[in-house]
């Protein structure tokens, strides 16, 4: 049986590439599209077993069309020119298979569709040190948490307002206490902690929850 | 193959982007002979020693412009990140619109090598 392949990319020289490299092989079938619209008519009308999907497909990127193609059951290397972390990771977590690089060799890039098409991961160079980076990342958020526990659970609503730059007399106002009493939660804060300012205790937060995301309770 | 023996024109195709090259697999047939260069520190010499008839470029132009305008002969410049073809002829760059499929690439070619410019 062979191997049916979507290549959805907005530009043409990259849809003609696949195309002539797949065409040199015995196994695959090609099918093209050049945005999100013209990938939901193929998924209606087409087997298709593995995608090759850009990551800035028109008209609003790859993520609607990957939704499309992971629940009519296909394989989704996502591709770009560069890989820009959040993108590709948000891909990940969206179901696709891997990562690869525009730039990859035609030899490099037949191997990987038969390898997401045997079921295996597209790891890529760049996709590994992205996973790396990633994890690395989570295991600092997760150290971070585990720390921010030791507040109580008012002390951590007190940091949540420090973290988005509060001062004392508007957390105590937020709060309804006085700020006597923000003050001396800071202080247990930074105490706590281990930091010394309110700025290393914001950062502190931020390590811990992202930035912008009010963790309070 | 020197200057004088060739059939065809030689068009050399310096790349950045290995598919590049495969997306204009069979593009200039019966037109021109394709000579695949990557962009690597040899790249320079290899042009200088090839004499191309024309130059197709992805990526950064890099010595592209000098050697054309030295040899006196066109760049087709593909801006696969900006989505832009470009054409130097005669020492200038001219703006030859969004749309880099290989036949408009094709098309600045083959147009710059006979001289009628890009429309």
């Amino acid at each position: 049986v062979r191997t049916r392949i979507l290549v959805a990319d907005g530009l043409t020289v990259f849809r003609a590439a696949v195309h002539n490299v797949l065409a040199r092989e015995h196994d695959f079938d090609v099918l093209e599209a050049a945005s999100a619209p013209a990938v939901e008519a193929l998924v209606g009308a087409e087997r298709i077993d593995v995608a090759l999907l850009d990551l800035a497909l028109p008209p609003d990127g790859a993520l609607p069309a990957l939704e499309l193609l992971r629940g009519a059951g296909a394989e989704v290397i996502a591709w770009s020119f560069e890989p820009e972390a959040a993108l590709v990771l948000e891909a990940i977590r969206a179901g696709a298979s891997g990562y690869l690089a525009k730039d990859i060799a035609p030899q490099g890039l037949v191997r990987s569709l038969r390898g997401v098409a045997r079921g295996e991961a597209a790891l890529s160079r760049e996709l590994t040190a992205l996973m790396i980076a990633a994890l690395r990342d989570l295991d600092e958020r997760d150290a971070a948490r585990e720390h921010v526990g030791v507040l109580s659970a008012r002390e951590r609503e007190v940091l949540a307002h420090v973290a988005a730059g509060a001062r004392n007399r508007q957390i105590a106002a937020a709060l309804s206490i006085s700020q006597f009493t923000v003050k001396r939660h800071v202080q247990n804060i930074l105490q706590k902690l281990e930091v010394a300012t309110r700025a290393d205790a914001a950062a502190f937060h931020r390590a811990a929850f992202g930035v912008g995301e009010r963790q309070t309770a | 193959m020197t200057e004088a023996t060739r059939s065809r024109p030689l068009v050399v195709v310096l790349y950045e982007v290995p598919l590049f090259v495969e997306a204009l697999d069979g593009l200039f047939e019966g037109l021109a002979d394709v000579r695949p260069v990557p962009r690597d520190g040899s790249a320079e010499p290899l042009v200088h020693w090839l004499r191309p008839d024309a130059l197709i470029v992805d990526g950064p132009v890099g010595f592209a412009p000098d050697y054309a305008d030295a040899a006196e002969v066109p760049v087709v410049h593909v801006d696969l990140h900006e989505s832009r073809l470009g054409v130097r002829s005669e020492g200038r760059w001219v703006d030859a619109g969004a749309d880099t499929s290989p036949e408009a690439i094709r098309s600045a070619l083959v147009a710059s090598l006979v001289g009628e410019g890009v429309r």
